[in-house]
């Protein structure tokens, strides 16, 4: 290659190097970013496999602190997404509520499902009375998250919107 | 032309090569040198007194003993070499004469003639026992002179005694470029001379400031020469950039085949681990706003009326609230921090308008306040 280089005219010599130069130039910056891009996937990649590894040497370890948990529950007492949205049916019987069931969670033992109640214009008495029926069927039936507030028209009343989670147990139903 | 006039090898010359020029065209002279005064200046000088030509139509070359007292300067006149001969020395890495293998010697050699016959020349080598350099090269085309009467000469001019031996020998000479360094060497012999950087500047019979411009031309192809190379080598790099990116993604498709395969069995199991996590919850404490609203009761001022209440996971409240009275505030946020079952207080965003004051508290129970012996037990 040298001796090539070094037989051709001094014109084609830097003609030669400028278009080497110009190759370069344009080549390297763009390799540079693609490796700089290769490598960030590889290392999230390399991230999401260790958390894999992470969760598949825990999975004994989690199924039996899942199977644990479950122990607590009686399967007979829990309730699927129908029977959680007629039971807050009847314990709201009499407010001016709206249910609405939303989106569930399943894992191989047991499902959460979560129902939003919206209770209008009810007085304290009124309100105070759903909650203790809520938590007579606690922990099957119970509230993830609750905002009360006074009503504006008339201060008097209440407003609240329970977010509410039902317990399913899913082997114990078959 | 006869092989005699041509320069001895290589024939073609090519850079980096040594082209040794014919030593019959060259007359020798070895001369004292001064203490002060520099090399260059001095032979120039002496070139002027003994030379029959004047320097600007002569190549010459010298060649100052280790010690710097006596040289040995070679010239020879322009015209009797060829445009072809001379042409091909533009590219050479040195031109010396063949008889330059004689200047390499490390001591003193004992006083004698070394008579090489080669190629058609007879080239008779005088030492005198007194000097590294010889006192004398006389170089004639065989034929022209017999063997005795060369002899006899180098005796006379010399000053050799007639017992001096005489040593002969007939290998060709050879020179090349090796470590930066000039070599000529004797063949069938260890006959050798080195030349340096700077002892080959002055070896060098070639014009000086022709010389120098071609050291300038050098240093510009080399450099060129070198950025070219550093620029392909990126080229090469960039190349092999490109084929690791193919394998590396080959890589990653497995990688990522492997993820999609097990992506089904890992989501089962974080969603049972958040399950586990939310029973195990569920089971030990569940959202008790009634009780956390009426933990807050007994230190509320009458003048502070809560609009609104909502709770954030198991422990946290945060309550909207307006007031009359903004020192109550103060009181209101006082009192509950000392309550054994808070945690954290945070008023947020308070706020006074036409004499009523509003404000965000945010209140964080500590866990198992209720089991604590909280309002509801």
């Amino acid at each position: 290659m040298k001796a090539y280089f070094q037989s051709r005219s001094l014109r084609e010599r830097v003609l030669l190097f400028a278009f080497a130069l110009i190759a370069v130039g344009w080549w390297a910056p763009v390799a540079i970013g693609r490796l700089v891009v290769l490598r960030r996937d590889m290392t999230e990649l390399k991230l999401v496999r260790e958390l894999q590894q992470i969760a598949l040497s825990h999975r004994g370890e989690v199924e039996a602190r899942a199977a644990a948990a479950g122990r607590a529950l009686d399967p007979s007492k829990t309730l699927d997404g129908s029977q959680a949205f007629a039971e807050l049916n009847r314990i709201a019987t009499g407010l001016t509520a709206e249910i609405s069931a939303q989106r569930s969670t399943r894992s191989e033992q047991f499902a959460l499902h979560n129902v939003q109640v919206s209770i209008r214009r009810v007085d304290i008495k009124g309100l105070f009375g759903f909650y203790e029926q809520l938590n007579a069927r606690s922990p099957y039936l119970g509230i993830e998250q609750c905002a009360i507030s006074a009503d504006r028209a008339n201060p008097g009343l209440l407003n609240a919107v329970f977010r509410i989670y039902s317990i399913e147990a899913l082997r114990g139903e078959k | 032309m006869s092989s005699a006039n041509q320069p001895i090898q290589p024939v073609d010359p090519k850079e980096g090569e040594v082209v040794l020029a014919p030593g019959e065209k060259f007359f020798v002279r070895r001369l004292p040198l001064a203490r002060d005064g520099e090399v260059a200046t001095q032979v120039e000088l002496a070139l002027e007194g003994f030379s029959p030509f004047p320097a600007g139509q002569l190549y010459y070359g010298f060649c100052p003993n280790s010690g710097q007292t006596q040289v040995l300067v070679y010239a020879a006149y322009r015209k009797s070499f060829s445009a072809e001969d001379t042409g091909s020395w533009l590219a050479a890495a040195a031109v010396l004469p063949d008889f330059a293998v004689w200047l390499g010697a490390s001591g003193v050699p004992a006083a004698g003639i070394s008579l090489r016959q080669h190629d058609g020349r007879v080239e008779a080598v005088g030492w005198d026992g007194n000097d590294e350099l010889p006192a004398l090269i006389v170089v004639r085309p065989a034929g022209t002179v017999s063997r005795e009467e060369l002899i006899t000469e180098v005796r006379r001019k010399a000053k050799l005694t007639p017992e001096a031996p005489v040593r002969e020998l007939t290998g060709a000479v050879h020179a090349n470029c090796e470590k930066g360094e000039v070599l000529a060497r004797l063949a069938n012999s260890s006959i050798e001379a080195r030349f340096g950087e700077g002892r080959l500047k002055q070896a060098d019979i070639r014009d000086k400031l022709v010389l120098a411009e071609r050291r300038l031309t050098l240093r510009r192809d080399t450099l060129l020469w070198r950025g070219f190379a550093a620029t392909l080598a990126g080229l090469a790099a960039c190349l092999l950039l490109e084929a690791s990116f193919l394998g590396l993604h080959a890589w990653m498709r497995g990688q990522q085949q492997v993820i999609e395969a097990q992506k089904k069995t890992v989501e089962q199991i974080n969603v049972a681990q958040s399950m586990a996590k939310r029973l195990e919850e569920i089971s030990a404490q569940r959202v008790l706003p009634f009780e956390m609203l009426a933990e807050l009761q007994e230190k509320r001022p009458k003048s502070i009326e809560y609009l609104r209440a909502s709770t954030s996971g198991l422990w946290r409240m945060e309550i909207e609230a307006q007031t009359a009275s903004a020192t109550d505030l103060r009181d209101f946020e006082t009192e509950v921090r000392r309550l054994s079952s808070i945690d954290r207080v945070e008023v947020r965003d308070p706020r006074t308008r036409d004499g009523i004051t509003t404000f965000v508290m945010e209140v964080t129970f500590k866990p198992s306040w209720f089991k604590m012996g909280g309002v509801g037990t």
